[in-house]
């Protein structure tokens, strides 16, 4: 009995001391579910601190890591405990709204750029049925919403956590009769930065009327049977998804901004440590 | 199966040793801690050797504050503590402080159940013969208390098994951690299969270790 006692105590000792021998490595926390794991997998790989196996684009996980040049542990964990966990580790990669939430918002050191593969694949679109994709009113709306005033001004807004995908200088088309737009749009930011295009559009004898959603399928159901003309909501990947369960042909625009992963600060402050 | 392997062998090989880790340890401080506490419990119950019916109370309800915050807030919320008491908030290590915390309750109260089963007929001869309380806790209560303690054991070591799999929140990794994020989140239903498979062997292990040790230490089998 003493023996087997004895040889559990043991077993113990010996899978803790095996757990504590990994250490002195630079720790970078990471969001542990798939589609922000991979964006902040990407991000690391996009500053040069790690290399991904070829082609795994957003599918990616710590197990992709093909180079580690710089000997960094990868530690998945939950996204919302990331900034409190800070202290913990060196870097942690943090979606915006979380990092907003704990009040980090400003020391972050990099955020994804336009170009990245996340912020092309996950920018927030505009959308409408198909078919009026070249209405003016819709284009109005597009140029607007495009427009380097609207774009510095969504930079201005939101401290980083949500970013203009870079402004197009659209043509404003002629529009004689004034015209009324109904677009559905979730309340933060999508409403507001309509809110902001409103006087820019009613220029263009455009009226916006922002209809306000909650949910996510409404906006889709009503730009579908013609109760909105327009909405601005989504990413591509839920509209895609959208249509292919509902059967609707609901297109994309233009896309308007996205909303970035950044790399903060923990234990180190600088991106220095991977200048060797 | 061998490509299967290949792919995926030491990461389940980690997570296996992982969810070990995060069982033991846990298990070894939850009955450090909750051991004294469950005697305390049966002790001071109106009625036993040590009487003392308010403290009674108050601690009982004491057990069961900590046996109600659900785990995965108590991970959070202890996440300060946990810092302070291994140096990290973060990975398997600084998982075992709120498994500890949250069995330890758990563990007072298997305890001070397996010490009501006692008959109140042994207590009362070793106090006829003269034992004091700290003899009657030592040579009587937890010696005849043993098989049912050993069971107990069993259960607390399968339910804080089962707590490890939620401890992937704080980059504690596990083998639950595995089977919901590479299983559940990517569809990958190979990895949950073989992760579900090696969980059921451990956990039948575990039982009929316990199982065989409570019974060679039943005197009623001798």
């Amino acid at each position: 009995m003493k023996k087997i006692i004895a040889l559990a105590l043991s077993l113990c000792l010996a899978l803790g001391l095996a757990a504590c021998g990994s250490s002195k490595q630079l720790q970078i926390g990471i969001p542990a579910d798939a589609t922000n794991g991979a964006r902040a997998l990407l991000l690391l790989q996009d500053l040069g601190i790690i290399t991904l196996n070829d082609g795994v684009g957003l599918a990616a996980t710590e197990r992709d890591v093909k180079d580690n040049p710089y000997n960094v542990k990868i530690v998945a964990m939950e996204a919302a405990n990331l900034p409190s966990s800070l202290p913990d580790l060196d870097f942690a990669v943090i979606n915006g709204n979380y990092a907003s939430g704990a009040g980090i918002g400003d020391t972050v050191l990099v955020t994804e750029d336009a170009e990245s593969v996340a912020a092309q694949t996950y920018g927030n679109v505009l959308c409408v049925k198909e078919g009026r994709e070249n209405e003016p009113a819709v284009q109005a709306l597009l140029a607007a919403l495009m427009s380097e005033d609207t774009q510095n001004w969504i930079a201005d807004s939101y401290n980083g956590v949500v970013m203009p995908m870079g402004a197009q200088d659209l043509p404003y088309p002629e529009i004689a009769e004034p015209v009324t737009l109904k677009v559905g749009a979730s309340p933060s930011p999508h409403a507001e930065i309509l809110e902001h295009v409103a006087p820019i559009l009613a220029e263009h004898n455009v009226t916006l009327d922002i209809v306000e959603f909650d949910d996510y399928v409404m906006p889709n159901t009503g730009v579908e049977d013609g109760s909105l003309d327009a909405n601005y909501f989504q990413h591509q990947p839920y509209l895609d998804d959208f249509n292919a369960e509902n059967g609707t042909h609901i297109v994309s625009v233009g896309v308007v901004h996205y909303e970035p992963m950044g790399l903060y600060p923990g234990k180190t402050t600088s991106l220095d440590v991977f200048n060797k | 199966m061998a490509q299967f392997f290949a792919q995926y062998g030491d990461l389940l090989w980690e997570g296996t040793l992982e969810t070990l880790y995060m069982t033991f340890v846990p298990t070894l401080a939850a009955y450090v801690i909750g051991l004294p506490l469950g005697v305390l419990l049966t002790t001071t119950k109106p009625g036993g050797i040590m009487a003392a019916p308010t403290f009674n109370a108050v601690f009982g309800w004491l057990v069961n504050l900590f046996r109600s915050i659900p785990f995965m807030i108590l991970i959070f919320f202890v996440l300060p503590l946990t810092r302070l008491i291994v140096g990290t908030s973060i990975g398997a290590t600084a998982a075992n402080v709120p498994l500890a915390i949250a069995a330890a309750p758990f563990v007072a109260r298997m305890v001070e159940q397996s010490l009501e089963e006692i008959d109140q007929g042994v207590v009362e001869a070793a106090r006829c013969m003269g034992a004091t309380n700290w003899q009657i806790i030592t040579r009587v209560l937890l010696v005849e208390s043993v098989p049912s303690l050993l069971r107990g054991l069993s259960i607390t070591i399968i339910t804080i098994f089962g707590y490890t799999a939620v401890t992937g929140a704080v980059g504690a990794g596990g083998l639950g951690n595995i089977a919901f994020r590479f299983g559940y989140q990517r569809y990958q239903t190979d990895v949950m299969y073989a992760t579900v498979v090696l969980v059921v062997i451990l956990v039948c292990i575990i039982q009929s270790v316990c199982s065989f040790l409570a019974r060679k230490s039943d005197k009623r089998n001798r």
